[in-house]
């Protein structure tokens, strides 16, 4: 994975009016976290952070070039977004040493078909997201875990995972990943005992969702 | 129904729903959610409504997560009661719900579905909302 160049502006004003000026311009408030040093108040484009976040993850190697052309490699260690619109609201950057092993989360994704889930199991991802060391020019940017041969009441664990070289796992590797359990089927009775019961009185439904509901149970 | 063992105040006051959600924005335990878009009080019946009709549609597998909890007691005078005598007594809880909120959550069953479910529960909620897949697409 190649750095990222990254043009950022140096940052003097700080607080939410000069943030939202910066916002409304297209960029987004930034800081680099220096070691032994203050932190550097940064102004990167918000396109160009969100476009490789997109395309690359969250373990994209940036190039931080500021204006007096000072380079620095870094990576994003946290980020602030607009729970409602998305937006970018900021954005950290940790410098890092290329020779030096890292601890990065790394996303799971799931491959392949998995024979239980044919027979009618229910396929349960139970961790999302693994912590591996790395060098940080060899951060993977997703692990696959391959269920094709995964039957039903039947697991992969973490240690199932294919690490690239050079990829240590630093989460617990017996932890289960991955299981495929039969469906629960829930009866009537159940329903009742669990108070899971028609209240007429419950709420008067608008006519529309009335007639939508009775779509729905003709449907099942 | 949801109802809080106990409470440091039995008659608090309404407070504001300025701002939003600054927590469980996202998704954290399904595969998909329902996120709020308004800031709205949501009664115990309505979580509950909207949790029957959920597993209701999904009724082989899945499973559901209740994301928000009514903590919050509201009071209420008696009908045809004058002003005057003191605040009214307990009638509900209620959860303060933020936009952004991850109200409910759900795994287990293909996306289709869950976003069908979801509608139905939507259906049972004050607030608009919006059908969340965990890490991305948002509609």
């Amino acid at each position: 994975m190649a750095n990222v160049h990254l043009e950022a502006l140096d940052r003097n004003e700080s607080g939410k009016n000069a943030a939202r000026r910066l916002r409304r311009s297209g960029f987004v408030p930034a800081i680099l976290y220096r070691k032994g040093e203050h932190s550097a108040k940064l102004a990167v484009k918000a396109k160009t952070v969100d476009q490789t976040l997109y395309r690359l993850g969250d373990n994209a190697i940036y190039e931080i070039e500021d204006e007096r052309g000072k380079s620095v490699t870094a990576r994003i260690i946290d980020l602030q977004r607009d729970p409602i619109t998305d937006r970018l609201l900021h954005v950290d950057f940790v410098p890092v040493i290329m020779t030096e092993r890292i601890e990065v989360t790394v996303p799971i994704t799931i491959v392949g078909e998995a024979p239980g889930v044919q027979e009618g199991g229910v396929l349960n991802q139970v961790v999302y997201e693994v912590q591996v060391e790395t060098l940080p020019g060899n951060i993977p940017q997703e692990l696959e875990l391959d269920v094709s041969g995964l039957g039903m009441n039947e697991n992969l664990t973490l240690a199932d995972l294919k690490l690239p070289e050079g990829v240590t796992l630093l989460s617990d590797p017996e932890e289960v990943a991955v299981t495929i359990s039969p469906p629960t089927e829930i009866t009537e009775e159940e329903m009742e005992a669990a108070g899971v019961v028609e209240e007429p009185a419950e709420e008067e439904p608008a006519p529309e969702a009335e007639e939508e509901a009775a779509e729905g149970e003709e449907e099942e | 129904m949801l109802v809080p063992k106990k409470l440091k105040y039995r008659k608090p006051q309404r407070g504001r729903m300025k701002g939003r959600a600054k927590g469980g924005t996202e998704v954290m335990f399904g595969d998909y959610g329902l996120q709020a878009l308004e800031p709205a009080w949501i009664t115990n019946r309505q979580i509950e409504a909207a949790r029957i009709a959920m597993t209701r549609k999904i009724r082989r597998g899945g499973k559901v997560w209740i994301n928000i909890f009514p903590h919050k007691p509201v009071t209420k005078k008696p009908a045809e009661t004058r002003m005057g005598s003191g605040k009214g007594s307990p009638e509900y809880y209620v959860a303060v719900v933020k936009p952004g909120r991850v109200m409910f959550e759900m795994s287990g069953v293909n996306e289709d579905l869950a976003r069908e479910a979801m509608e139905l529960a939507a259906q049972k909620l004050p607030i608009k909302t919006r059908f969340l897949v965990r890490g991305g697409s948002q509609s």
